[in-house]
C-alpha cells in the first residue's frame, strides 16, 4: 500500500517531491514543458541549419567562344566551387581555385605562368604543384574531356 | 560581507545566488505571486496581461529568426554571369515561406502571434477598465499601458508593410494617407511616414528600423515599468 503523505515535505527534492500532488504535478508538467520544448529546438535547428542547400556538381560546358585563349583563364562555377580553367599550350586544365593553405581564391599570373595566392603570398606552377610560400598541397584538380568542340569540365 | 549575502538554495542555484542574488528574485518576484479569491467568472480573465507578454516574448524570438533570411530593400533584379537574379524583400520572404525548412512555420507564428498578442492586449484592457483596476494608485499602470497599445499598433501597421508583397503595400498606402486629413501638417505627417511623397524603398528602410528596433526597445523599457508599477501596489482584487 502507497502511503501519500498529507503534508508537503520542506525542501522536497527527488522522491519526496514527487510523492507530493504538487510536486508530481509540478515535475510532470515540466517534463511535458520539455518535451514540448525540445521539439521547437528541432524546428530551430532546421531554419538555421544549411542542409541540403548546397548545390548539386554538375559538369560544366564551355564552347569554343567560352574556352580560355593560350595561356588565359577563365573562371566557371562547378557546384559550391570555383574552378579556373587555363589553356596551357594547346591543353586544357582545370583546378579547384581553393588555395590549399586557407581557401583564399588564387588568381592566374599569365605572365609567369603560376597561380598566386594574395593572402600569403603563395606560388602553384601551371600543373598546379606549390612551388612557394604556405600551401602544403598542390590545387584540386578537376577533370576536363573534349566532346566535340565543347570542352566540358567536371563530371 | 560575505556573510551578509544569504540564500536559502543550496548546489549550483546556490552558488549563482549568492553571487547575483538572481534565483531568490526570480523565485519571489516571478515565480511565486498572489492571485485573487476566485469570485466570478470574469476573474479568469486576470491572466490576459500575462498572456501578452507571452505573446511578446514569441514575437521578439520569432522575428530573430526571420531576420536571418529576412533583407530590408525594395526586390531589385540584376545579372550575374548572364544569370537574372532578383533580391530583396519580396524575394526574402518567398525564400523564407517556400525554401527555408519550418521558414513557413517561424512566419506564421510571427504573423498569427501578433494578431492573439493585440487580442490579448484589448481583452486585458477591457478587464482593467470594466474591473475598475485603473483607480488610484494605479493611474500610471493604465497610461504606461495606453503608450504601450499604441507601440503595438505600430508595431503591426509597419510589420505589415515589411513583406513587400502587393497587399503589404496597398495597405501601407492606405495607412499612411489617413493622416492627410489633419489640418495644416497632415501632408507633412504623410511625408515623415513615407520618407517621401508615394512608398519607396526609403518607407521599407524606414518601417523595418521602426518594426526591429526602436519600438521593441521603447516597448521593453514601458514593459518594466508597467511590472514594477504592479509590483509595488500589487494587482487590484476584483472589484
Amino acid at each position: 500500500m502507497v502511503v501519500i503523505p498529507t503534508e508537503e515535505p520542506e525542501n522536497g527534492s527527488g522522491d519526496a517531491r514527487l510523492r507530493t500532488r504538487r510536486g508530481l504535478i509540478a515535475t510532470v508538467s515540466a517534463a511535458v514543458g520539455a518535451v514540448l520544448g525540445l521539439q521547437f529546438v528541432y524546428v530551430l535547428g532546421r531554419y538555421l541549419a544549411p542542409w541540403g542547400k548546397y548545390r548539386v556538381a554538375r559538369p560544366v560546358r564551355l564552347t569554343k567562344g567560352a574556352q580560355p585563349d593560350e595561356g588565359q583563364c577563365v573562371k566557371v562555377k562547378y557546384g559550391d566551387a570555383v574552378v579556373l580553367v587555363i589553356r596551357d599550350e594547346g591543353v586544357f586544365k582545370a583546378f579547384n581555385g581553393a588555395c590549399t593553405h586557407l581557401n583564399c581564391l588564387v588568381k592566374w599570373q599569365p605572365a609567369t605562368k603560376k597561380f598566386f595566392c594574395a593572402c600569403h603570398d603563395g606560388y602553384f606552377d601551371r600543373n598546379g604543384v606549390n612551388i612557394a610560400g604556405p600551401p602544403p598541397s598542390p590545387l584540386l584538380t578537376v577533370e576536363t574531356t573534349m566532346d566535340g568542340d565543347d570542352l566540358v569540365v567536371g563530371t | 560581507m560575505a556573510d551578509k549575502v544569504e540564500t536559502k538554495r543550496n548546489g549550483w542555484l546556490g552558488w549563482i545566488d549568492r553571487r547575483t542574488g538572481l534565483v531568490e528574485l526570480t523565485e519571489h518576484e516571478v515565480l511565486t505571486k498572489n492571485s485573487p479569491k476566485h469570485r466570478a467568472w470574469y476573474d479568469y480573465t486576470g491572466c490576459f496581461g500575462g498572456m501578452a507578454l507571452v505573446f511578446f516574448i514569441v514575437q521578439i524570438l520569432s522575428g530573430m529568426f526571420l531576420l536571418v533570411y529576412y533583407v530590408p530593400y525594395a526586390d531589385t533584379t540584376f545579372e550575374v554571369d548572364g544569370v537574372e537574379q532578383t533580391v530583396g524583400a519580396f524575394t526574402s520572404v518567398q525564400q523564407i515561406t517556400a525554401e527555408e525548412p519550418m521558414g513557413w512555420l517561424m512566419r506564421r507564428i510571427h504573423g498569427i502571434g501578433s494578431n492573439f498578442m493585440l487580442l490579448c492586449v484589448l481583452i486585458h484592457l477591457l478587464r482593467v477598465f470594466f474591473t475598475g483596476a485603473y483607480k488610484p494608485p494605479r493611474e500610471l499602470h493604465w497610461v504606461t499601458g495606453i503608450f504601450l497599445l499604441f507601440m503595438l499598433l505600430a508595431l503591426n501597421l509597419s510589420g505589415y508593410l515589411l513583406p513587400w508583397s502587393q497587399l503589404s503595400f496597398w495597405a501601407s498606402a492606405v495607412a499612411t494617407e489617413s493622416p492627410g486629413a489633419i489640418p495644416w501638417v497632415g501632408s507633412y505627417v504623410v511625408e515623415f511616414m513615407r520618407g517621401g511623397t508615394e512608398i519607396t524603398g526609403d518607407t521599407l528602410g524606414r518601417f523595418f528600423a521602426i518594426h526591429v528596433w526602436i519600438l521593441p526597445a521603447i516597448m521593453v523599457l514601458f514593459l518594466v515599468g508597467h511590472f514594477m508599477m504592479v509590483r509595488k501596489t500589487g494587482i487590484a482584487e476584483p472589484l
